[in-house]
């Protein structure tokens, strides 16, 4: 095997190649990059069992072959090298010794024969979806941080994809807030009816920076993106999820519109006050100031924020976790448009509070559960 | 034939034999009215042995006065006594034996010879008596002291001897009284032979020391020092760390003015202030001593004169349970970071692993290093003045620790050691801290705080759960309902045993409701039962044991710094609630001993 590649398609190949290799592995040969050359298109794959990643580029091909490259430190090695230039790779098949020719030098590194990398199944029967690059995009940037850290509920380790013929929606929770997103049908390629996905939270992490639409395949195990000449393969969670409609409150009595930025800065402020096992920020509420407070009675720290706000009832008060406020907001809005105002509706302390841009959209709708403090 | 006179007076042999009874109920009585005997006579060295658990012989040999033969043909007659002649006597009661009982009740159930002379006289007297029979004397030769020979116990009375348990058991009373007469006479040397075997042989020594030999703790990292002055209630004494504590209550000893008792309310005090320390189950580890005003208590309601009455038990329990609280919060040895509050208050700090008779202390105010010894032929501190030379190398090595990190206000650096253990430094050298135990001492303190009317915080959550619990744990539940609410559990017990959560504390994740809620009620009823005031205490160190770390979790840089942190801040911080140790320190001392 031998071909010439410039430094920087190498490197950026690489970079979207280098997630699925596991960090430490028990299986050795999961920490290749799976390389092979078919005339002018070098293709890298590389996968932890889980997640699978795949990735065609072009190149100057000489010889075909096919090689296992130590990913991490070929990728070291390419990193340091800059972008400037070429590098032309070959490949003795009798030792698998890989030779890397750059600029300015030449390097070596063993490789291993491609017979011990695991086999890679055939894409199973599946169902098809096409998603637009942004609504794909928003969808995973809106959710995933959501998305529980505990193994104890499985289902919840994922985000959620809920198609109908005229719109999917994802959702994610930890079981302390929920962020749902809604995004609709393109108008000449409708969904799919009735597809439900759980997408681990690791796969959907990779969505968010993309650089095309989407073509999704999901079989009863996996789930297949292919954006352009990359496809991201992942194992789906097999499992039932929470019944997330019911929790959604539609009798939230009470409005709070309020500027976002203000109140997200108020609330990174005055959260440096708040205790650091707790977390705890207050609310309080009048007709048209809202306060933001937190307090630490271990440290004796305090601190109080006003700002002005638009409030439909005379008064009221609700705790939170400051973390889970602070990325609801945060994440209930796509621009960074400094006059944006977030609504949040409310009914007694204890009950879920709805989070939504301040112009009505149902989009974007975020819950936090609250604290009673 | 006929005698209609049933109702005769009994011999005064036999009424003595009844009377015994209540003195001598089994050889160790025998040991305890003879040994007590000896310890009146101002021995120094009481040796005792005895063999088939005294069934078959005791005898009893001391350094004491000794008996002139005056003494000694009385001294097996009821109620002959040295101790007391009045009744005015009979309040000022000090001396262990004063009823004039003990010798007489022993001749009356067994044979006995006494050895004895008193310093200065030529010879020494022999005295053999039978049961019934008429006591010789004789002249012979023989130290200064007595010696007593108690053989064939019971011989005469066989319903008596019938009742006697096993050898083991006899033995045992034997042991553990012979341990409370040492414990309670630590300047006398006491020397235990079962048959040839020697079971203990205890120096004159300080107490703390006494009780280290006789019960075998460590005595420098079991035990704290006891001492207390309430209501006219003069309290010292050893009490042992929750780590020296036992299944069963051995290790319990009290005086009184000398003399052993048994209290179960004063027992009781003692225990009561380990409160939360010691799992169920587990007993503590004492030997307190009260001195009182003999006027204020009663010592002659038992003729074992082992159970007491104070003209105010309350007051007694309380000063008791007082002295014990307050030695063992000030046990909790705080590794002393420079610039906080124990600094100001522990301003002479001892340097560890001096001799502990010429320890070595320095004032962390001053610098001054000072000896023990020059302490106190100096009077004070500030007269020794410290000159060079006198800076032992050991002395140095603890101001240099002390002074290299002087601007230190808390554990700064932290680290990581393997997954379990946490490693900081404190003035006295280096800290090892237990991960998990650390985090569970900090989750109980702060559970208790919940319990005790600071409710916790209920973090709602979106999708309650519902479960079934087993019969018995939904009635444990519900049983514990109010202090699983405080926590910040918010929970619903249904009639048919199932169970709705609609919120968790804070640090719960979610999911784990029902496995936390579980195992707290599991961890309750491996606990057996307890008095509904412990109840807090049970959920708080059920929960704190369920939500502390896992082995091998891992954490962060940050959440290392405050674990310390707040370790060193709880009240108790040496032990977690079941009472494993939290953390130890490797003193400077020790690691340069390493290195030489």
């Amino acid at each position: 095997m031998k071909f010439t590649v410039a430094l920087p398609d190498l490197h950026k190949a690489l970079q979207k190649v280098i997630p699925a290799i596991p960090t430490k592995s028990t299986i050795p040969v999961l920490e290749h990059v799976h390389t092979a050359l078919v005339g002018n298109e070098l293709k890298f794959t590389a996968t932890d069992v889980e997640i699978t990643i795949s990735l065609t580029i072009d190149v100057v091909g000489e010889v075909d072959g096919a090689v296992l490259i130590p990913a991490r430190h070929f990728n070291d090695l390419i990193k340091e090298l800059g972008n400037a230039g070429n590098v032309t790779v070959s490949v003795d098949p009798d030792n698998w010794l890989i030779a890397i020719l750059t600029p300015s030098g030449n390097f070596e590194m063993k490789g291993l024969n491609v017979h011990e990398f695991p086999n890679i199944p055939a894409f199973p029967e599946s169902v098809k979806a096409w998603i637009p690059k942004d609504d794909m995009a928003k969808m995973a940037n809106k959710t995933v941080f959501a998305v529980s850290t505990e193994e104890y509920r499985p289902s919840m380790t994922g985000v959620f994809f809920q198609f109908t013929p005229t719109a999917v929606t994802s959702v994610a929770t930890d079981g302390f807030r929920l962020s749902r997103v809604t995004v609709a049908a393109p108008k000449d390629k409708p969904f799919p009816d009735a597809l439900e996905v759980i997408v681990p939270a690791r796969a959907v992490e990779l969505l968010r920076k993309i650089e095309g639409d989407v073509d999704l395949d999901v079989s009863r195990t996996h789930a297949r993106f292919v954006i352009g000449a990359l496809t991201l393969t992942t194992r789906v969670i097999d499992e039932k999820y929470p019944p997330y409609q019911n929790v959604i409150p539609t009798d939230n009595d009470k409005t709070l519109v309020v500027n976002q930025r203000d109140v997200l800065n108020a609330i990174r402020r005055v959260s440096l006050f708040a205790n650091t096992n707790t977390r705890h920020v207050r609310f309080k509420m009048t007709e048209n100031k809202l306060s933001v407070h937190s307090e630490d009675e271990d440290s004796g720290g305090k601190g109080t924020e006003t700002i002005a706000c638009e409030f439909s009832a005379e008064n009221f008060e609700v705790g939170f976790n400051y973390r889970f406020l602070e990325e609801a907001i945060k994440n209930v809005t796509t621009d960074d448009d400094p006059d944006l105002n977030v609504r949040m509706t409310f009914s007694t302390p204890i009950r879920a509070v709805l989070i939504t841009p301040g112009v009505t959209a149902d989009s974007l709708l975020m819950l936090v559960m609250p604290v009673k403090i | 034939m006929t005698n209609h006179n049933h109702i005769k007076i009994l011999s005064e042999h036999l009424a003595n034999q009844i009377a015994a009874g209540e003195v001598v109920q089994r050889p160790e009585s025998v040991v305890k009215e003879l040994v007590e005997n000896s310890i009146d006579a101002g021995a120094k060295t009481i040796t005792v042995v005895v063999k088939e658990a005294g069934k078959q012989l005791i005898h009893i040999i001391d350094d004491g006065k000794g008996m002139s033969v005056d003494d000694l043909e009385l001294s097996i007659v009821r109620h002959a006594t040295s101790k007391i002649s009045s009744i005015a006597d009979l309040h000022n009661i000090m001396t262990l034996g004063f009823r004039g009982e003990a010798l007489a009740s022993v001749a009356a159930v067994a044979d006995v010879e006494i050895r004895t002379r008193t310093t200065g006289a030529e010879t020494g007297w022999s005295l053999t008596s039978q049961p019934g029979g008429k006591p010789e004397l004789k002249p012979i030769v023989t130290d200064v002291g007595s010696q007593m020979f108690v053989r064939n116990l019971f011989y005469t009375t066989p319903a008596r001897k019938k009742f006697l348990k096993s050898d083991l058991t006899e033995f045992r009373h034997i042991s553990e009284t012979m341990q409370r007469l040492a414990l309670g006479n630590p300047n006398v040397r006491f020397v235990f032979y079962d048959g040839s075997n020697i079971v203990f042989d205890v120096p004159v020594a300080p107490l703390k020391q006494r009780i280290a030999d006789v019960l075998s703790i460590d005595p420098s990292r079991q035990t704290v020092t006891v001492s207390g002055n309430e209501s006219g209630i003069q309290i010292s004494g050893v009490v042992g760390l929750p780590s020296a504590s036992r299944q069963s209550r051995s290790g319990q000893f009290l005086f009184l003015n000398g003399r052993s008792i048994v209290s179960r309310s004063l027992a009781h005090a003692i225990a009561s202030s380990y409160d939360h320390l010691l799992d169920n189950g587990q007993h503590p580890v004492f030997v307190v001593s009260l001195t009182i005003d003999p006027h204020r208590v009663d010592v002659n309601v038992h003729p074992q004169k082992n159970e007491v009455k104070f003209d105010d038990e309350r007051a007694a329990y309380l000063a008791v349970q007082h002295a014990v609280s307050e030695a063992l919060r000030n046990a909790s040895v705080i590794p002393s970071f420079l610039g906080e509050l124990p600094l100001a208050s522990r301003p002479l700090q001892s340097l560890e692993g001096t001799i502990p008779s010429e320890a070595t202390f320095v004032n962390r105010f001053t610098g001054e290093i000072l000896t023990s010894k020059g302490y106190i032929q100096q009077g004070t501190w500030s007269d020794r003045k410290v000159q060079g030379a006198e800076w032992s190398r050991t002395a140095q090595v603890g101001i240099d620790a002390l002074y290299s990190q002087s601007d230190a206000v808390e554990p700064s650096q932290v680290m990581r050691v393997g997954v379990e253990y946490v490693a900081t430094t404190s003035a006295e050298g280096i800290v090892l801290i237990h991960k998990r135990r650390a985090h569970e001492r900090i989750l109980y303190e702060r559970a208790m705080k919940m319990v005790g009317g600071e409710s916790g915080s209920e973090q709602a959550i979106l999708f309650s759960s519902k479960f079934s619990l087993t019969p018995s744990r939904a009635i444990l539940l519900k049983e514990f309902l109010h202090e699983f609410v405080a926590l910040g559990f918010k929970i619903e017990v249904n009639l048919d045993g199932t169970v709705s959560v609609h919120a968790v504390p804070t640090d719960v994740k979610p999911g784990t409701e029902e496995a936390i809620i579980d195992e707290i009620l599991q961890e309750i009823e491996r606990g057996g039962s307890t008095p509904s005031a412990r109840s807090k205490e049970k959920v708080a160190a059920a929960y704190a044991s369920r939500q502390s770390f896992r082995k091998g979790e891992t954490i962060t840089e940050n959440e290392l710094k405050s674990l310390t942190r707040e370790l060193f801040n709880c009240s108790v911080s040496h032990i977690t609630p079941k009472g494993e140790p939290t953390f130890f320190i490797i003193p400077y001392i020790e690691l340069r001993g390493r290195f030489e």
